[in-house]
């Protein structure tokens, strides 16, 4: 793997320049000092933000940071750090990063507390020497107001002391909402042989304020365009109940929805669930409903078992998946006691799969292709799994090896950690994520950000799914699909 | 001294010592026989040598280990070492004052990547470092408890590969564990000055289908002492 400086010979020479300029002039003997932004330079509560820092490094002595840390108020976490675009002129830095899941936490230099003699982030004169970095903070939905994230640059040595330098960035809070939004399923597919009626749970939760209220119609849809559901359109295989609802913020409703496949012949049909609401952001959502119904009958079709499905697991009557894009949303529908993991605590370097994860709800993550120094590179820092190359061939799957596992949901999205044309890493361009389930559901969409989410709720267990990102931006280059915050559990 | 200056020499002690054939976890090659130590002698369990006089006494029983070692003795369980990731660890303490560093990766390059209680690292690649240096007071015996662990830190099966280094640059033993889980002890008692140890743990070969075969080498209960007289 290459490291971000190897792409920056031509500044470097700049830099030495400067530096040999310096012998012609009384040397300056500056402490430390930092300036910078945020962008964005607000917060919402309740998810991870991610910020990207633009930070210069002043220092008339040429004095570097050996340790660049961040402080955060009673609550807020550091959920990952990276290097978007950073400098140094030492040769030998070996920064670690460290505290990640805390509140203080960041980059330090080998031997640190003790100073260095060069630091990891290079330091210049006035306006100072730009290193920008991207902060991931993790804010719970309890915590309003200004949040000010400092920033400690502990320099390295050169220049007068202390040597230390804070900057305060205040992040304003984006607020509460104040408007009624609704969360739902954002895909449905089922299956239930020709004898049988599917029952299963629709949630319809208001994650802002207010009070939501509701409109559940159907319309047609082919699956691929969108529904039209100006046009209700009744199905006489779909039963709604209830139609109509209101939900106080913070709440949800679970619409029943069954699905009678026994006045159906065998095969595919379409519709479209149409969810009508005073979510002035999406006064209508569309979601797309398939039903597959099996030409055999089921001899327990008469069954209801306690997942609301008459499905006794193994497939032979039927099953449904519920697909999310939505957090809020997604969990509803998870029974308590699921396992989540921000990944805050890799191990990095080359790895070999598989990886083991979680208690309750164990799981292997394996990459491939397989290759000899290791399958997986993982970034320090990063809180992220990644394969080792980023290609059309590669694939980051979770298996699960214990308790049955229903429901799955995390961020999802392409990450560029690395080019060889560019010298920014930890891009996130547009990218074609695809997820495929062990029977053969295939979720495909573009990701634009690590606020991605996909989530699945099973009525018979999922016992393993495979990450890809397998199509090229138009200059060629493949991103790595990577995953974070992963809820493992049951379907509620 | 700096620490990293000191971290430095030691390293460049480690390198002279390990210039034998290495697999790609920096162990010794699997297929390679490890060079017996001269005049090693070896104690089991029972506690029990009828030779003396040689250079390096290797203990597999902990009992055994501290019956041999004088008292004032350095231990240390890890207890107060947070979890993760962090810089070279050093102690500075027992009756003669040793002063000596856990760390790992040449010129301790790379993090530590600790458990709840214990000493492992961050890379795979990397061995666990128990060094000192030629200016500090020499201790002439060092045991610990060693295993491999997994990438979630759980011990697993495998095999550890224990080096001592002597102080003169020689290795005064190779000891490869099989490993039965955190309870494999091994002690090493010297009649010359001991450098350090380094502790690997090579991945297994051949690879197991279904199961990484990265190890990562772990230590805990560490003892830094002298002979008995």
């Amino acid at each position: 793997m290459t490291v971000p400086h190897r792409f920056r010979s031509t500044r470097r020479t700049a830099t030495l320049a400067v530096l040999c300029a310096c012998v012609f002039a009384p040397l300056a003997h500056a402490d430390i000092a930092l300036t910078g932004t945020s962008t964005p330079a607000t917060y919402a509560r309740g998810r991870i933000n991610s910020f990207l820092l633009d930070l210069h490094v002043v220092s008339n002595a040429f004095a570097g940071v050996d340790a660049l840390t961040f402080q955060l108020p009673e609550g807020v976490t550091l959920s990952a750090v990276r290097k978007r675009n950073t400098f140094t002129f030492c040769s030998n830095i070996h920064p670690l990063v460290n505290g990640m899941g805390t509140r203080d936490g960041g980059w330090y230099q080998l031997g640190w507390p003790v100073l260095d003699g060069c630091g990891s982030f290079a330091g210049s004169g006035d306006p100072g020497e730009e290193q920008i970095v991207i902060v991931d903070l993790d804010v719970p939905v309890g915590y309003t107001g200004d949040l000010p994230l400092t920033v400690h640059a502990l320099g390295d040595g050169n220049g007068d002391p202390p040597n230390e330098a804070d900057l305060v960035l205040t992040l304003g809070d984006e607020g509460a909402p104040t408007q009624p939004v609704v969360a739902t399923v954002a895909k449905i597919a089922a299956t239930a042989a020709g004898n049988a009626q599917s029952v299963l749970t629709l949630p319809i939760a208001n994650t802002g304020a207010g009070t939501l209220t509701y409109t559940l119609t159907t319309a047609t849809s082919d699956g691929i365009t969108p529904a039209d559901c100006g046009a209700a359109v009744n199905f006489p295989w779909i039963a709604i109940a209830p139609t109509t609802g209101s939900v106080a913020a913070g709440t949800h409703d679970d619409v029943a929805l069954t699905l009678d496949a026994s006045i159906l012949a065998s095969g595919d049909v379409t519709a479209a669930l149409c969810v009508a609401s005073n979510d002035p952001a999406q006064p209508m959502r569309a979601i797309p409903l398939q039903f597959h119904v099996d030409a055999a009958a089921c001899a327990a079709a008469d069954r209801l078992f306690a997942n609301g499905f008459d499905d006794d697991t193994d497939g032979s009557c039927g099953h449904a998946l519920r697909t999310f894009d939505q957090r809020e949303a997604f969990l509803t529908a998870v029974a308590p006691g699921y396992e989540t993991n921000a990944f805050t605590a890799l191990r990095t370097g080359y790895v070999h799969g598989p990886l083991p994860f979680g208690n309750v709800y164990p799981y292997a993550v394996t990459a491939a292709p397989t290759n000899d120094i290791g399958d997986f590179y993982l970034f320090d820092g990063a809180g992220e799994l990644s394969t080792v190359f980023a290609s059309d061939t590669s694939t980051l799957t979770i298996t699960f090896t214990g308790a049955p596992v229903t429901a799955i949901g995390g961020n999802v999205w392409g990450q560029m950690f690395q080019n060889l044309t560019s010298i920014e890493m930890n891009l996130q361009p547009p990218t074609t994520i695809r997820i495929e389930l062990d029977d053969g559901t295939v979720e495909s969409f573009t990701a634009t950000s690590q606020q991605d989410f996909r989530g699945f709720v099973s009525t018979r267990p999922i016992h393993s799914l495979t990450f890809s990102a397998p199509e090229a931006d138009i200059d060629g280059n493949y991103q790595w699909g990577v995953f974070d915050n992963l809820v493992v559990g049951s379907a509620r | 001294m700096r620490p990293a200056f000191s971290l430095a020499l030691l390293a460049l002690v480690a390198s002279a010592a390990t210039a034998a054939p290495t697999s790609r976890s920096g162990a010794p090659d699997a297929k390679v026989a490890p060079p017996a130590a001269p005049l090693l002698d070896r104690v089991f369990a029972s506690g029990s040598d009828s030779v003396r006089g040689t250079p390096v006494t290797v203990y597999t029983d902990r009992a055994a280990f501290l019956a041999a070692i004088a008292p004032g003795y350095a231990e240390h369980d890890f207890s107060e070492i947070a979890p993760g990731t962090s810089q070279p660890i050093g102690y500075t303490d027992g009756s003669n004052a040793w002063h000596y560093f856990i760390f790992t990766g040449v010129f301790a390059t790379h993090p530590l990547y600790n458990g709840p209680g214990y000493i492992s690292t961050d890379r795979v690649d990397d061995p666990i470092s128990v060094a000192t240096s030629i200016f500090d007071p020499p201790f002439t015996a060092i045991g610990a408890n060693v295993w491999p662990s997994d990438f979630s830190l759980r011990p697993t099966s495998g095999q550890v590969v224990i080096t001592v280094l002597m102080q003169d640059g020689t290795t005064g033993a190779t000891e490869t564990v099989d490993s039965n889980g955190p309870d494999d002890f091994r002690g090493f008692v010297a009649n010359a000055p001991i450098a350090g140890i380094f502790v690997d743990a090579p991945e297994i070969d051949p690879p197991v289908p279904g199961e990484s075969q990265d190890r990562w080498a772990t230590l805990d209960n560490l003892v830094i002492g002298s002979a008995a007289p």
